[in-house]
Formats: structure tokens, C-alpha cells, sequence
């Protein structure tokens, strides 16, 4: 049994494409607020970065390991709230304040976790429903946390030192800093063990267990993944709004898991993709229509939802990796492995 | 002291005692079976052995280390795996990642676990299905997969729950070849199995429970003529 291995070349030609794909795509995007001078497609724009972020966040704690949440708010708000409570009562600097909401959230998961892992499937998410209600109802009627009306940030520093600009360009710089960031966990998790470990995990948890899987090791080692994204993209989210109130922090739990789960879960371009289609229709639905008074936007959204629900029930990467087995067929055919004798 | 020692260990569900103070061991090479009519506990027993469950009695120790209250996963660490009778492949994965996910506790870097993974499956016979996604796999492919995933976390002892159950004769055949195959690269068995034409020729030593409780233990020939034995799976002629 001696084990020997080959070392596989990163530059492939099965890798030349995506790694080509991902370079023309980086620099289309880092040019794009240079020619798009209208703010409201900038801003669609964050948004997109922003949510993708925030779906990969539930992603590898539900897409991966399985354990699905419909209380990742919690660690939006979290995020969001540590650094602006410690900016504006304290002049703590946003990006540390970012940090410190990040490790926050992480020991705020660990703790919720701790109880929450123990239920399975369905209870564990209701159990998460009841966390950020509780969140909600508290942050609500605290003062110190600026109670139902929020924190106003002072708004007289300025610049990349505190986190707030007048200009979107650098908001939509940092986006998509953090979905690339996003994009970086994923990839961690995807080329080590720990991404079979978690599939493994969502699949059968007694698989895993006799399989030597330390499954509460490895649903903290999500949950820290997850609580740090969503609790950074919190930050972001309160620097970009310059203010932070329960609403907006604290209540996008339902948003950010519909995107993920249309777009596709458990895959790492998933969330970029939901995003992608339902932040631009959320955005100028509510831009066009929402002052009518009749909820069309609304309407629309949910219209879309099932059309894509109907069509693609695994999310729509289902269309693209369609395409990619479509493009490699011909590929595919000469390495198609012949099927044993005898069965 | 034996691999696998299981000292007066019984199992109780409420009132009912699945397993009723058993004592059992396995020696380092045998192939042992376990048989025994529906409901005996054999299952349950492996479970206890494996740590999916705790016992209300007794003591198991496997390499001379108290195992029982332990985790399957540390007891998986300590080089004793198991199969499940119901076979639960993660079918999104394919047939080498299935394979990886136990290679794993070999080796953490995934071009080291990979190839640990490659060589289990060609010793199970499974390499021309490496790509295949184990949702797609028939019964015995799936049954071989189960043992291949066990086999790669590199265990001293395998415990198989039926492997054999709802194969064809062609199939059951292959399976027999599969498990002395791994005895003789080292690995001790113990199995569950329901038919007897494989248990019996297979097996090194035959323990049979019946109701929870060991009623005889002895080589297949033997145990073919024990009154006992063939009182628990025909009813007494009395």
C-alpha cells in the first residue's frame, strides 16, 4: 500500500476555461463603475455583490452542511449593529468594527449553536426562526442599540479610513471585495475535506459519524464560516445605508435564502446567480412600481419565483451546467467508462 | 486479549431487551458470523458495538480499550468500521468521492486521500464506475460501494450487516469473493448475513441469537446440527 501520487498541473485545459471565464468576467466588473454613470445600476449593482455575499453565507452552513437556517439575519444584524454601536458611541473605526461584529457573530453562533445542532431537519430551522424573532423583539426595544428607530451614523467623516463615501464607485469596490471574499470560503471549502465532510453531514448523519466525521466539529467549522461572511456583509450593508435599525438588519433572513435556494444551493456560483436575477427585479420593480400603492412589485417577484420554481426546481445553475454538459458531450462520449459485465 | 471482546452486554428498549447479556469475541483473522431469526438482534447489537447506540449493560472492548459510551466516530478512529443494512450511498456524489469521504481518515490532503481512494476501489471491483453518481448504482454496486467507503477508513475490524441481502446469485458470488479478498488483506470480519448457504461456507466461526440471547456459538458444521439452532429458525417439533 504505498501511496504515491501524481500532482495534477492547476493550468489544464479542463481548467483554461473557467479560469478564462473568471478573468474577462473580474475585468468587466472592475470597469464597470468607470462607464456606468447613473447611480441606480451602480447601486443594483451592490446590492447584487452584496446579497451574493450574504446567500453564500447561508449557503455553506445550509447549502452545504445542510443544517438549514431561516435565522441567518441574526448574524447580519450582529455584524451590523457591533460596528455601528461601537462607531458612533464609542469612534471605534468601522473596519475594526467590522472585525469585532465578525468574531462577535462567530461566538454568537457557537453559542446558538450549541443547543440548535442538537435538533435536526425541520426543528433546527424552526429553532433558528425563533432566534432572530427574539433578536428582532430585543434590539427593538433596547435604547442602548437605539431601540425601533436605529442608529444615524454622524455622517461628517468621510473616506476609505471610515468606511463612507458619498460616491457609490467605492461601495461597489468593497462588494465585490466581500463576494470575492465569499467566493474564497467557498473554494476553501470545496478543495479540502471539509466540503465532503459537510456533504456528507447534510446527507446522512449516521454516514458521517461511522465514517469517523466529528459532526459537531464540523457544523461549528460552518457555522464560523457562515456567521463571519453574514455578520461582514451586516457591516457593509449599515456603512452603505448609513444607518443601521432592525428592519433592514435583522430582517432579511427569508430574501437571502429564496435567492440562494433559485439560484441554486450548494454550489458555489448559486447565490451570484439568485442574485443576479431577483436583486435587479426586487430593485427596479420597486423603483417603478412600488408608489402605485398596489404591491405590483411584489406581485412580479413572487410571479418570477414560481415561473423559476416551475422550471428549474434545482435552481437555475441548472441552466448552465445543462449547457456545460451540452458543450462537453462530444468531450464526454470518448471518456464514457464502460458499464461492468454481468449485471 | 481478543480484537473484539463483548462481555455480558445487553441492550434495552423500555421493557424489551433487544440484546440480553451477551458475551461474544472475535479473534484477529477470523471471519465471524452472526445469524439468527428476524428480530434476534443482531442489528441492534452491531449498532452497540459501533456506537450508534449505548448499551445498558455490560462491556465491550476492542485492541484491549474500552469502547462502549463512546462515539462511532472515535470508535471509527480506533479502526473498527461498519456497514449499514440499509445501504446509504450520498447519492449526489460519485462512486471515488463516496470512497474519499472514508479515505479521509487516512489522510486529510485530498491528492493522498484520493489516491487511497482509487486503490480501495479497484481492490472492491468498483473502478469502471469511479465517475458514476452512486444515486445511479444498482443494489449490488451500491451494497460494494458501502463496504469500498467503510474499507478506505482503514480498519482492523469490518463489521457487514448484510451485505448480501437482495442480491442475485451472480452478485452474492462476487460479494463472497469481495470478503475474502479483505480477510486476507488483513482486515478481520465479522458479518450479519440471513442466508445460510453463504454464512456457513464463509465464516471461520458461527454465533447465533436468538430473542436477544447467545444460544450457540461453534464452527459452521457444527452449528448446521445443533438442536437448538434448529429449533429458533424451524420451531420446535414439540
Amino acid at each position: 500500500m504505498n501511496r504515491t501520487f501524481v500532482k495534477r498541473s492547476f493550468w489544464t485545459k479542463k481548467n483554461a476555461f473557467p479560469i478564462a471565464a473568471f478573468l474577462t468576467l473580474t475585468a468587466v466588473a472592475l470597469l464597470a463603475p468607470v462607464y456606468i454613470k447613473i447611480l441606480f445600476p451602480l447601486h443594483v449593482l451592490i446590492m447584487i455583490y452584496l446579497y451574493s455575499a450574504l446567500g453564500t453565507s447561508w449557503n455553506i452552513l445550509s447549502g452545504y452542511a445542510g443544517q438549514i437556517s431561516l435565522g441567518q439575519s441574526v448574524f447580519v444584524g450582529v455584524g451590523g449593529y457591533t460596528s455601528s454601536v461601537l462607531f458612533v458611541s464609542y469612534g471605534v473605526n468601522p473596519w475594526l468594527g467590522m472585525i469585532a461584529g465578525a468574531l462577535l457573530a462567530a461566538i454568537f453562533g457557537w453559542l446558538i449553536g450549541k443547543p440548535c445542532f442538537r435538533l435536526s431537519g425541520r426543528y433546527f430551522a424552526i429553532a433558528t426562526m425563533a432566534v432572530v424573532q427574539i433578536a428582532y423583539i430585543i434590539v427593538t426595544r433596547w435604547e442602548f442599540v437605539g431601540g425601533a428607530r436605529g442608529i444615524y451614523f454622524p455622517l461628517k467623516n468621510w473616506g476609505l479610513r471610515f468606511f463612507a463615501f458619498r460616491a457609490k464607485a467605492p461601495y461597489y469596490y468593497i462588494a465585490f471585495g466581500l463576494m470575492l471574499f465569499s467566493f474564497l470560503m467557498v473554494l476553501i471549502i470545496e478543495k479540502s475535506h471539509i466540503g465532503y465532510y459537510l456533504k456528507t453531514i447534510r446527507e446522512d448523519e449516521d454516514v458521517a459519524k461511522a465514517l469517523g466525521i466529528d459532526v459537531p466539529k464540523y457544523k461549528a467549522i460552518a457555522m464560523a464560516f457562515s456567521t463571519t461572511l453574514a455578520a461582514m456583509g451586516g457591516t457593509f450593508l449599515a456603512q452603505y445605508l448609513l444607518f443601521a435599525d432592525p428592519d433592514s438588519l435583522f430582517m432579511l433572513s427569508i430574501p437571502i435564502m429564496l435567492l440562494t435556494v433559485m439560484g441554486g444551493t450548494g454550489s458555489m456560483f448559486g447565490p451570484l446567480i439568485g442574485a443576479g436575477v431577483l436583486i435587479p427585479v426586487q430593485e427596479y420593480a420597486r423603483a417603478y412600481w412600488s408608489g402605485s400603492g398596489q404591491a405590483l412589485d411584489q406581485i412580479l417577484y413572487g410571479l418570477i419565483i414560481v415561473v423559476i420554481v416551475i422550471l428549474q426546481p434545482r435552481g437555475l445553475i441548472g441552466i448552465f451546467e445543462g449547457a456545460r454538459r451540452r458543450f462537453f458531450r462530444s468531450e464526454a462520449a470518448q471518456t464514457k467508462t464502460p458499464q461492468r459485465e454481468g449485471i | 486479549m481478543e480484537l473484539l471482546e463483548i462481555r455480558g452486554v445487553s441492550k434495552r428498549f423500555g421493557g424489551l431487551a433487544a440484546v440480553d447479556s451477551v458475551d461474544m469475541y472475535v479473534s484477529r483473522g477470523e471471519i465471524v458470523g452472526l445469524i439468527g431469526p428476524n428480530g434476534a438482534g443482531k442489528t441492534t447489537l452491531f449498532n452497540c458495538v459501533a456506537g450508534h447506540c449505548g448499551i445498558t449493560g455490560g462491556e465491550i472492548y476492542f485492541d484491549g480499550r474500552r469502547i462502549d459510551g463512546m462515539s462511532p466516530n472515535e470508535i471509527c478512529a480506533m479502526k473498527l468500521a461498519r456497514t449499514f443494512q440499509i445501504v446509504k450511498s450520498i447519492t449526489r456524489m460519485t462512486v471515488l468521492e463516496n470512497i474519499m469521504v472514508g479515505a479521509f481518515m487516512v489522510s486529510k490532503r485530498i491528492p493522498l486521500a484520493r489516491e487511497w481512494a482509487r486503490e480501495v476501489m479497484d481492490f472492491c471491483g468498483l473502478s469502471p464506475l469511479a465517475d458514476a453518481k452512486a444515486g445511479s448504482l444498482t443494489i449490488g454496486d451500491k451494497k460494494r460501494l458501502e463496504v469500498a467507503r467503510a474499507l478506505a477508513t482503514e480498519p482492523e475490524l469490518l463489521l457487514l450487516d448484510e451485505v448480501m441481502a437482495g442480491l442475485t446469485g451472480k452478485e452474492s458470488r462476487d460479494a463472497v469473493e469481495l470478503i475474502y479478498k479483505i480477510r486476507n488483506w488483513g482486515v478481520t470480519v465479522l458479518m450479519v448475513e440471513h442466508i445460510m448457504e453463504i454464512i456457513m461456507p464463509i465464516s471461520d466461526r458461527i454465533v447465533v441469537l436468538d430473542s436477544g440471547t447467545k444460544i450457540a456459538e461453534d464452527t459452521p458444521e457444527k452449528i448446521a446440527r445443533d438442536k437448538k439452532v434448529i429449533d429458533a429458525y424451524l420451531g420446535s417439533a414439540a
